[in-house]
C-alpha cells in the first residue's frame, strides 16, 4: 500500500490509501511505508493543534460588525442603553429596558449579540 | 433475452454475471460514544481522544468483478456542552475503514464553539450554560471496495477549553445518535444488449 497525507488550512489534514482507483490529491504528499505516514501525522499533529486553536482564538477576537457596541465596555453598554435617546437601539435588540432588574441581562445580551456568541 | 420478473428477482441466463445486492446499509445509531469529559477549571489545552467507532461494522457487496465503488453519509450525532465563564473549542475528525484498515481521514472537519466569558470580573452565581449541538456531517467515498469488505465510520473529538474566568468550569459528552449510510454501486452497469 502505498499513503498520502494532504495539508490543508487551519491544522486541518486529508489522509488515505492510495491506489489506481484512489489517487492521491494535488499538492498531498506520499509515503511508501505505514510508519512513514504515521511519523509524518505525528509531526503535523503538533503543528495542527496550534494552527486550529489560532484560527478559533482569531475568530473570537476579530469584530465582524462595524459598530460602536463593539469596544464598548459592560459598564459602558450599561450606560448607553439606560439613556432615554438609545432606548429604540435597545428595543431593536429585543431588549426590555422598562424591568430595572434586567439591567445586568441587557449588558450580556448585548456584549453577547456583538460577540457573536448567542 | 433475460426479463426481470414481478418479484423484482433475476432470472438466471448462461452468460450473465449479477452483482448481488443489497447495496445500502445503514449503521445503528449510537448512545453517547465520547464519554464525559473531566471537568475542567483551567485551560486544558487541545485534547485529543481515541477514535471511537460509529455503532456498527457493515459489509460491501459481493460483485463478479470483486469490487464496487462506495459512498458515505454520516451524521456526528448531539453533542452537550455544560461551561460557564470560558470558552470551548471542539472539533471532530472521521475517517472510513475498510476491512479494517484507514482508507480515507479527514481532521477539523466539524467546528464548534461556545463562550460564556463576561466583561465584569465579579460574576457571582453564575449557572452553568447547557447547550446541545448537533455535530454536523461527514461525506466520504472510495472506489474499488472489495467484494465482502466490511466498512465503518469511525470519529474522535478534539477539544480545547480555556479563556477561564473566575468560578469557571466546562465540560462535554457527545455523538448521540450518532450514524453513517453506506451506498455501493457496481463498478460496471451492463444498459443493455444490442
Amino acid at each position: 500500500m502505498k499513503f498520502y497525507l494532504l495539508e490543508e488550512d487551519f491544522g486541518g489534514a486529508k489522509i488515505g490509501v492510495i491506489d489506481d482507483s484512489n489517487p492521491a490529491p494535488e499538492g498531498a504528499r506520499l509515503f511508501k511505508t505505514e510508519k512513514e505516514l504515521k511519523d509524518a501525522e505525528e509531526a503535523y499533529q503538533k503543528v495542527s493543534d496550534k494552527e486550529s486553536v489560532k484560527f478559533m482564538d482569531e475568530l473570537f477576537e476579530e469584530p465582524t460588525i462595524e459598530d460602536p457596541y463593539v469596544s464598548m465596555t459592560v459598564d459602558e453598554m450599561r450606560k448607553f442603553t439606560t439613556k432615554p435617546e438609545n432606548f429604540a437601539k435597545s428595543q431593536e435588540l429585543g431588549l426590555d429596558t422598562k424591568k430595572s432588574w434586567a439591567e445586568k441581562r441587557i449588558c450580556e445580551a448585548i456584549y453577547k449579540h456583538f460577540n457573536h456568541t448567542n | 433475452m433475460s426479463q426481470q420478473s414481478s418479484s423484482n428477482s433475476i432470472e438466471e441466463t448462461p452468460d450473465q454475471e449479477v452483482c448481488e445486492g443489497a447495496f445500502v446499509q445503514r449503521t445503528g445509531r449510537t448512545g453517547w460514544v465520547f464519554p464525559w469529559t473531566a471537568i475542567a477549571t483551567a485551560n486544558t489545552g487541545t485534547i485529543t481522544d481515541d477514535w471511537v467507532q460509529i455503532s456498527t461494522t457493515e459489509i460491501a457487496p459481493t460483485c463478479p468483478s470483486g469490487f464496487s465503488d462506495l459512498s458515505v453519509n454520516v451524521f456526528a450525532g448531539n453533542h452537550r456542552f455544560d461551561f460557564r465563564l470560558c470558552r470551548i473549542y471542539h472539533w471532530i475528525d472521521f475517517r472510513l475503514m475498510v476491512n479494517g484498515v484507514a482508507v480515507l481521514t479527514e481532521t477539523l472537519d466539524h467546528y464548534e464553539y461556545l463562550d460564556d466569558r463576561h466583561g465584569t470580573s465579579a460574576v457571582t452565581g453564575h449557572p452553568n450554560q447547557l447547550e446541545i449541538r448537533t455535530g454536523g456531517s461527514w461525506f466520504a467515498e472510495r472506489k474499488n471496495v472489495p467484494s465482502g469488505a466490511t466498512v465503518s465510520v469511525e470519529m474522535r473529538r478534539k477539544y480545547n477549553f480555556n479563556a477561564f474566568q473566575t468560578s469557571g468550569s466546562a465540560r462535554s459528552i457527545g455523538g448521540l445518535r450518532s450514524k453513517a449510510l453506506f451506498n455501493f454501486s457496481p463498478r460496471n452497469i451492463v444498459t443493455g444488449r444490442q
